[in-house]
C-alpha cells in the first residue's frame, strides 16, 4: 500500500475515532453503533495492517539503512571512484537500485529470505538502542556472503558466462554457480566495502551528499 | 460507567494510538518503527480491547 494512501487511511481512521469519542449518544442508534463498530474496530486494525507494511517497506531503502550512526562509513564506501570496489562499482553503475542498495545485496533471495532479513534488521535495531554497538571495522557477515545473492542478477548474463577470469580452469564456472568457489571470498572479486580504505580514497561523489569542490 | 463513557474512553485511547501510528510514518528512521510498535500499536490495541469489553459488558448488562 503507498504511503500517502496508508497515511490518509490512519487519518480518517483517526477522525472518525474522534468523532465518535465526542459525538453525545452515539449508541442510541443504530447507525451510531455501526459506526463506532467501524471507526473503533476495523479501520484501526486495517490501519495497523497498512502502517505496518510501510514501515517494513521503507526498512529496506538504503537511506534508513544508513541512518544509523555505525553504518555512515559503509554508506561512504559506495561512493569509491575505483571500480574494484564491488559494492561502489555496483551503486554508481546502477546495477543495483540505488534507493535499496543495502537491501539487494544483503538479502538472500531464498524462500524465507525476506522475513531472515527484517529479523536481523530488528535485532539491529535492537542493539542500535538497547545494546552495544561495536565499531564500524569489526561489523561482520552472518556468515560468508553466498553467490547465490551475486548470481541472481549475473547468472546467464552473456559478460559473466564469456569473461576470461571465469574461465580460468575448464570448471572454474560450475564451481561459481554450485557455490564451491566464492564469488567473494576466494581472492576474486574481494575488494568490497574496505571502510578502512576511506581516509585515502577519491571518491566518484562526495559521501556525504554534498558537492565536491 | 455507562456505554457512552466507556465508548468515549475506548475511542480517545485508539486515537492516541493511530496518531502516534500517523507520526511514526512521517521520518524514515528506525526510531519511528520503535515508535510504532512500542507505542502507537499496543495502545491501539488497549483501546480497542476497551471497546470489545464495552460491548461484551453492556450486553450482559441486558443493554441498559
Amino acid at each position: 500500500m503507498p504511503l500517502p494512501i496508508t497515511l490518509t487511511l490512519i487519518g480518517l481512521s483517526l477522525a472518525l475515532a474522534l468523532l465518535v469519542g465526542f459525538k453525545k449518544n452515539i449508541s442510541q442508534t443504530r447507525e451510531g453503533k455501526m459506526l463506532a463498530f467501524v471507526a473503533l474496530l476495523v479501520l484501526p486494525v486495517v490501519s495497523v495492517w497498512g502502517g505496518f507494511e510501510a514501515h517494513l517497506d521503507r526498512a529496506e531503502s538504503t537511506q534508513f539503512c544508513l541512518s544509523c550512526h555505525v553504518m555512515t562509513q559503509f554508506g561512504q564506501s559506495l561512493h569509491y571512484d575505483d571500480k574494484s570496489y564491488i559494492p561502489a562499482l555496483h551503486f554508481e553503475n546502477n546495477f543495483v537500485p540505488r534507493d535499496h542498495a543495502c537491501y539487494t545485496c544483503h538479502t538472500d533471495y531464498a524462500m524465507f529470505g525476506a522475513v531472515k532479513a527484517k529479523f536481523n534488521g530488528l535485532h539491529h535495531i535492537f542493539v542500535q538502542y538497547f545494546g552495544t554497538v561495536p565499531k564500524p571495522e569489526d561489523i561482520k557477515l552472518y556468515k560468508p556472503f553466498p553467490n547465490e545473492t551475486c548470481l541472481h542478477c549475473h547468472l546467464g548474463a552473456r559478460k559473466f558466462e564469456e569473461v576470461n577470469g571465469h574461465h580460468k580452469t575448464p570448471d572454474m564456472l560450475d564451481k561459481v554457480k554450485s557455490g564451491k568457489l566464492s564469488c567473494i571470498s576466494s581472492g576474486c572479486h574481494d575488494t568490497v566495502h574496505e571502510i578502512g580504505d576511506l581516509k585515502d580514497a577519491k571518491f566518484w561523489h562526495d559521501p556525504n551528499g554534498n558537492e565536491l569542490k | 460507567m455507562n456505554i457512552e463513557s466507556k465508548l468515549r474512553r475506548a475511542s480517545l485511547i485508539i486515537a492516541l494510538g493511530l496518531l502516534l501510528q500517523f507520526l511514526s510514518l512521517l521520518p524514515l528512521h528506525p526510531l519511528a518503527f520503535i515508535a510504532f510498535v512500542g507505542l502507537g500499536v499496543p495502545i491501539m490495541g488497549v483501546g480497542v480491547i476497551f471497546f470489545l469489553l464495552s460491548l461484551v459488558t453492556h450486553s450482559e448488562s441486558g443493554g441498559k
